[in-house]
């Protein structure tokens, strides 16, 4: 049979055609496709790791900071931060902010608003987080950090400092040390769902947030601490002073015991750190013109210099005039003649006055040096002031007498009380430390803090005599508002005038009181100082020394074998 | 014999080496396939312990914050005031004893004296300094 061959239609050719023209049109778009997949712009990338990747920061633990007895003063603690992405939040559920975060929190989530990301609340303490969380609104994300938390309040606030709202520390300890105590925050890779809250899909992938910040132990006492801010704020509010400052030091070893300011501020709260009078430490952070409490210095330098001797004698008249100008004593009284040590017990200006003039001026600015005055003390803590000596070229007219009585040369608390530290324990300027010791976050040892002595400004047999006649105040000169029964103190009192451009004007003064116990070999040494009290009591033995006294018996209350 | 042709064709014969090699690639490939399964298990188990741990160290962190509320010594002062009515000792006075005096007393004193003495000083331990110099 023969086979016929049909002829094909000319419409076929075409559609083959047609059909040819279909799969290149395919295989473009599949090879446009595997393009778009195996090499996608770098832009689509990061939009859709976006979408369907959160990358989370995780704030770590700050380190802590403990007393010499390891309580802790500053911890941090977890806390949850509130955030919303606009694309995912309601606006109608800002009702259930107002709940927790108040009206002006609410009214500002209540509308549409641009961006991705905005802040609602930070650092929430648990308890109040939860219930929010567990209702769950579309669009409030939450992120776990930490909040820096100080337990016992006020206590060694101006020590401790305070952070920000990163826990980077922004004063005291907190600033000096902030490189051992923070640990920068790691960021962990969680993944999205449909609605944009993340889930930790990775498993071990993301890791555990390691936690690199170090420890720091205080040489503070919390218990002679809280007692010496209590007392020291007992003490300026009844004398209505604008401010008062207290340090108490180990003579043996220069390490800080307690320090207190007042007014004092409880860094929990952050609307307390507005005030800036309150955030300042009036100890490192003030400087005053100390006053009769400067005598026992300026009496040592007499006798180091060989500008008079233990036997040497002064006749007080009750005024004395140096240049142009006059020097008296407290209601001209005249204290006739008089040893070196009734000179301390009477607090004489004149006698003093007539010591600094036996004194060579560059040997006296030296000396003044040596104690450590015009210079950082370089206590770990931030913020800490010079202080004011002229330079021996100024030291003209009733300059050297003035700065024999303790007017016309600012220091702080601290630089006096490390003088007087010197003078306790027979000669040598310490160093104040307040760090006892530092820990990495493996818990080793990298700084401990320790006795260094930086100068030796007195022998032993002049400082002997100068503890002598100190303790003879406390017993029968000034400041027997000191005395006290459980324990033999030595101290001397202080008034100093507060000059005002240039002139020392009437109603301001500082009352100070500084001294050691026990007297024979000091344990402690303390200054009190209390400036700008309001009232007819104003002199530092009436104010400071009885303040003094109860801040020693309360220590020795607590702490009886340490008489 | 047409029967025998028609077997011969149907029952196609595999060497040993491929029903092997497709033997070990499969088991390999199974192994891989319960290995991965048995990694992400433990990676999970990796996932849940680092929850754990977190969870404790910020229990931990929280703890630490509340010990530290109860050794504060505000808490310990008014504590002691209020609620167990403690007030500060009175007429307390410093007596400095001649160490000779002292010496010829410690030597009177029996041992078994001193052994009571530091027994009930360890169960106070607020009197134990206090009896040092007293």
């Amino acid at each position: 049979m023969p086979r016929i061959k049909k002829a094909e239609p000319a419409d076929i050719r075409r559609s083959k055609s047609a059909w040819a023209a279909v799969y290149v049109v395919l295989a473009f778009l599949a090879a446009a496709t595997a393009w778009v997949q195996l090499d996608p712009d770098d832009r689509i990338v990061m939009q859709s790791q976006k979408q369907y990747w959160a990358n989370v920061t995780i704030s770590a633990t700050r380190g802590d900071i403990r007393d010499r007895n390891g309580i802790p003063l500053a911890v941090s603690v977890p806390a949850t931060s509130f955030f919303i992405d606009p694309k995912y939040w309601d606006p109608n559920y800002s009702d259930v902010l107002r709940q927790f975060f108040g009206a002006n929190i609410a009214r500002k989530f209540s509308k549409h608003l641009p961006g991705r990301f905005y802040w609602v609340a930070r650092n929430v303490p648990a308890e109040k987080a939860l219930p929010l969380i567990k209702k769950k609104i579309p669009g409030l994300y939450t992120i776990s950090e930490k909040i820096r938390v100080y337990p016992h309040k006020q206590l060694a606030s101006h020590v401790l400092g305070f952070c920000d709202i990163d826990n980077c520390g922004q004063a005291g300890v907190e600033h000096a040390w902030n490189h051992i105590l923070f640990s920068p925050p790691r960021t962990r890779f969680l993944a999205r769902d449909s609605k944009g809250s993340t889930l930790d899909i990775m498993g071990g992938k993301s890791g555990i947030v390691k936690n690199t910040s170090g420890s720091i132990k205080l040489t503070l006492d919390s218990r002679i601490q809280q007692i010496m801010e209590w007392r020291l704020a007992e003490g300026a509010r009844s004398a209505e002073a604008k401010w008062a400052a207290g340090i108490c030091v180990d003579p043996s070893t220069g390490a800080i015991i307690a320090l207190a300011s007042y007014p004092s501020v409880d860094p929990n709260d952050r609307k307390n750190l507005k005030n800036v009078e309150s955030l300042r430490n009036n100890v490192v952070g003030r400087v005053f013109e100390p006053g009769s409490i400067f005598k026992p210095i300026t009496m040592a330098i007499a006798l180091e210099t060989g500008a008079v001797s233990k036997s040497s004698r002064f006749n007080c008249k009750g005024t004395i005039h140096i240049a142009d100008k006059t020097i008296s004593d407290v209601n001209r009284k005249a204290h006739g003649l008089q040893d070196l040590t009734h000179v301390l017990m009477n607090s004489c200006n004149i006698g003093m006055s007539i010591m600094s003039s036996g004194v060579p001026k560059h040997q006296a600015y030296g000396m003044l040096k040596q104690f450590g005055f015009g210079e950082k003390t370089d206590v770990e803590i931030s913020g800490e002031e010079i202080g004011l000596i002229k330079s021996p070229e100024e030291w003209l007219g009733i300059v050297p007498a003035n700065v024999f009585i303790g007017q016309g040369i600012a220091v702080t608390p601290l630089q006096e009380v490390m003088a007087i530290t010197s003078i306790a324990n027979g000669g040598s300027l310490l160093k104040p430390y307040i760090i006892e010791e530092v820990r990495d976050s493996n818990g080793k040892i990298i700084h401990k803090g320790s006795r260094r002595v930086r100068y030796q400004p007195l022998s032993k047999q002049t400082a002997e005599f100068i503890k002598s006649a100190m303790e003879m105040v406390v017993r029968e000169g000034g400041g027997k508002a000191a005395f006290s029964k459980k324990v033999a103190l030595a101290g001397k009192t202080g008034t100093a005038q507060i000059s005002s451009g240039g002139e020392y004007s009437k109603g301001h003064y500082v009352a100070s009181f500084v001294g050691f116990w026990p007297a024979d070999k000091p344990r402690y040494v303390m200054l009190i100082s209390l400036g700008e009290p309001k009232g007819a009591r104003y002199y530092g033995g009436q104010l400071a020394a009885p303040l003094f006294k109860s801040i020693v018996e309360d220590i020795i209350d607590i702490a009886p074998g340490e008489r | 014999m047409r029967y025998k042709e028609c077997r011969h064709e149907s029952e196609k014969t595999y060497s040993s080496l491929f029903v092997s090699s497709f033997l070990c690639v499969f088991l390999c490939a199974a192994a891989l396939g319960s290995l991965r399964l048995y990694a992400l298990y433990l990676e999970h188990r990796v996932s849940e312990t680092a929850g754990r741990i977190e969870a404790c160290r910020e229990n931990n962190l929280i703890m630490s914050k509340q010990y530290s509320e109860l050794l504060s010594p505000a808490r310990v002062y008014s504590y002691a005031r209020e609620k167990l009515g403690m007030v500060s000792a009175q007429g307390i006075q410093t007596i400095h004893v001649d160490g000779t005096v002292m010496t010829a007393r410690a030597l009177r004193e029996p041992a078994e004296a001193e052994d009571k003495n530091i027994l009930a000083d360890d169960f106070n331990p607020f009197v134990k300094a206090a009896h040092a110099k007293n």
